[in-house]
């Protein structure tokens, strides 16, 4: 699993972000023993102060839970998670929307692609890819640093 | 510290040293067992047979090898050691700059007086094998005779006993004279070998100066006049003069060494 | 208390000023990176860390104790040269390491040497360059010391043997060490500090947390060293 950090942002911002990214999409599944700092710290080749500060804040947040004999884990919780996903998703869609503004869209003519492209896709038979160039999770606006 | 610098330096000496030391007394039993066979024939042109020839050219080879390469790794252990590169590994363990001159000429010290009882040794054991009792019995009062002269009459242990101690301290001086004059070379940028060449021949010469100023060779003719105010029967002057001559040149090089490597280290 | 420390610490070398009036103070349980170009002090000032050198004015304690025999123990210097003597093993070097230093850790050595596949009956004069850099890193961090001071530990190392001694240093993070990592190659070790400190020509012209700098300049440390290094 591949660890890659940008310039402009903290590092331990980007830590949270792809540490949200790995619980929302299930290689971090709920409930489950989240690694020692330690651990991660050496897999992401980052300082371990770095990522306990990630994580401390990933705690703050509620996605990640001390328990005192067994370490971290992630939460089981449905509602936090269901709340993370939808997080997570504004901020791709977000992206979206800001890149189809570039392109001299109205908010409405966005609504309207969207649904025909979704038609197309259907009528069309294919399937839809899982990934963008390789790279499931991130989008561009969270890489750049931007808010929306 | 000392102890565990000094293990190690033994170690390193010794790997160079010691198969030396052996070589050397085999060539030397060659040559003698040869000499012996050969004392048959009673003439020269006996011995010029070709295995005459190798067993000489080896032993005396082996003597000049043996001196040489103990000259060199003298300079070299601490040179390479504590000036050079490994510099930085002995200067960063926790020991003092003391303990590790004096690991370098301990150990110089022992692996040199290890090689002349060897030497000896080879020696008492060539002149066995060579020659009859009568000769070795003649051999041995005249190292006795020698000895007397050089520190007095008294007990043979007495006397091996001080001969020893001017031996080991005059090894201790030149040791020390030739650290000092690498620690004065390593202060310069340039040519650190050429300087330490001169240190040396410097140091050389204002000892040589200084055994002829008048008030030195003053004290050295009233210690060795019979008359002498250091003399009586368990004392010879020449004993006196080089253990003190001795004394003072380890303390002063040593001192020397000591401020230069632990004041003005700069390795590179 | 600082486990680093350094008070108008100033070297020169005859007209050339070293280090001017350095101020410096670390604490224990960060990886600092003391950054800089060729020249600019930072060996210089790992030199005086380790006694190599005298200041000509100024202070440096090491948890409290002025550079000596006693500082040397907690001190694990790996230097940016070929500094063992080449016709010891490794399993020598390993004794001779742990017969000096008390905090050393045959174990941790073993186990790293074994994971690289360096026999410890291989002399070091025959190893090649690559492999000796390893061995001299893997003797110097399996030693337990309060702090480490590492010269160009990834200078002319190939990319595979710079990530393994970058997750060496991670793994041997410890909460009451200091690692001091100086080098003039940034984007290769940013990931992996907890603080920058900028040194150019002797002085100290910045000493901040390499997150603080990426959130107030939005560049990395990399990016923003060039900057301040522009020639």
């Amino acid at each position: 699993m591949e660890w890659e950090f940008k310039s402009g942002a903290p590092i331990y911002q980007q830590i949270v972000l792809a540490v949200k990214f790995r619980i929302a999409n299930g290689t971090y599944p709920p409930g489950s023993k989240f690694p020692a700092v330690r651990e991660l710290a050496l897999e992401a080749g980052v300082n371990p102060n770095t990522m306990q500060r990630a994580l401390a804040e990933l705690e703050r947040e509620g996605l990640l839970m001390t328990v005192r004999t067994s370490g971290r884990l992630v939460t089981g919780n449905e509602e936090r998670l269901r709340m993370l996903r939808m997080e997570l998703g504004n901020s791709f869609i977000g992206d979206m929307f800001v890149n189809l503004r570039r392109l001299g869209l109205s908010d409405e003519e966005i609504v309207e692609a969207v649904r025909s492209w979704r038609q197309e896709a259907a009528d069309r038979g294919k399937s839809l890819p899982d990934e963008i160039d390789g790279q499931a999770g991130t989008p561009a606006s969270v890489k750049e640093g931007q808010n929306i | 510290m000392l102890g565990k610098l000094l293990k190690y330096e033994l170690k390193a000496m010794g790997r160079i040293i010691l198969p030396l030391y052996l070589v050397l007394i085999l060539a030397s039993a060659l040559f003698a067992v040869n000499i012996k066979l050969n004392d048959k024939t009673q003439s020269l042109s006996g011995f010029m047979n070709i295995i005459s020839i190798v067993t000489t050219i080896l032993f005396v080879a082996c003597i000049f090898v043996v001196v040489i390469v103990m000259f060199f790794l003298v300079v070299q252990r601490f040179y390479k050691n504590l000036l050079g590169q490994e510099g930085y590994l002995m200067f960063t363990l926790p020991a003092s700059t003391l303990s590790h001159i004096l690991s370098k000429l301990l150990s110089s010290l022992i692996w040199i007086v290890i090689g002349l009882f060897a030497g000896c040794s080879a020696g008492f054991l060539m002149v066995a094998i060579i020659s009859d009792m009568k000769t070795f019995n003649e051999f041995i009062s005249e190292i006795m005779w020698n000895l007397d002269s050089l520190v007095g009459s008294g007990s043979i242990v007495k006397q091996l006993g001080m001969a020893v101690v001017i031996l080991i301290l005059g090894i201790m001086k030149s040791l020390s004279e030739i650290y000092a004059s690498m620690a004065v070379g390593h202060q310069f940028n340039n040519h650190r070998g050429l300087w330490s060449i001169l240190a040396y021949i410097g140091f050389s010469l204002i000892e040589l100066g200084i055994s002829y100023l008048p008030f030195v060779k003053k004290i050295t003719v009233q210690l060795t006049e019979q008359g002498g105010f250091l003399y009586n029967e368990q004392f010879h002057g020449t004993f006196a003069i080089a253990v003190l001559f001795s004394l003072i040149g380890i303390l002063i090089y040593g001192a020397i060494t000591w401020r230069l490597l632990d004041r003005r280290l700069n390795l590179e | 208390m600082s486990i680093f420390a350094c008070q108008n610490l100033t070297k020169r070398y005859g007209k050339l000023t070293a280090l001017d009036n350095i101020d410096l103070e670390l604490e224990s349980g960060r990886i600092v990176g003391l950054l800089g170009p060729n020249g600019s002090g930072k060996t210089t000032l790992i030199k005086l860390a380790n006694r190599l050198l005298q200041p000509t004015s100024g202070s440096i304690l090491i948890d409290g104790k002025a550079p000596g025999v006693e500082s040397k123990k907690n001190i694990a210097y790996l230097p940016d040269k070929e500094y063992l003597p080449d016709w010891m093993n490794t399993r020598q070097l390993m004794h001779f390491y742990g017969d000096f230093y008390e905090d050393f850790d045959p174990q941790r050595a073993t186990v790293m040497l074994a994971s690289l596949d360096i026999p410890s009956d291989m002399v070091l004069k025959k190893m090649s360059k690559g492999t000796k850099e390893k061995v001299q890193l893997i003797l110097t961090m399996s030693r337990r010391a309060k702090v480490y001071l590492l010269d160009e530990p990834i200078a002319g190392v190939d990319p595979a043997a710079r990530d393994y001694i970058l997750r060496t240093i991670i793994q041997n993070y410890e909460e009451n060490s200091l690692v001091l990592i100086s080098t003039h190659l940034i984007a290769d070790v940013e990931s992996v500090l907890d603080e920058a400190v900028f040194l150019k020509q002797g002085h100290i012209v910045l000493h901040k947390p390499a997150d603080e700098i990426r959130t107030e300049t939005g560049k990395s440390v990399d990016e923003y060293f060039r900057e301040v290094f522009r020639c």
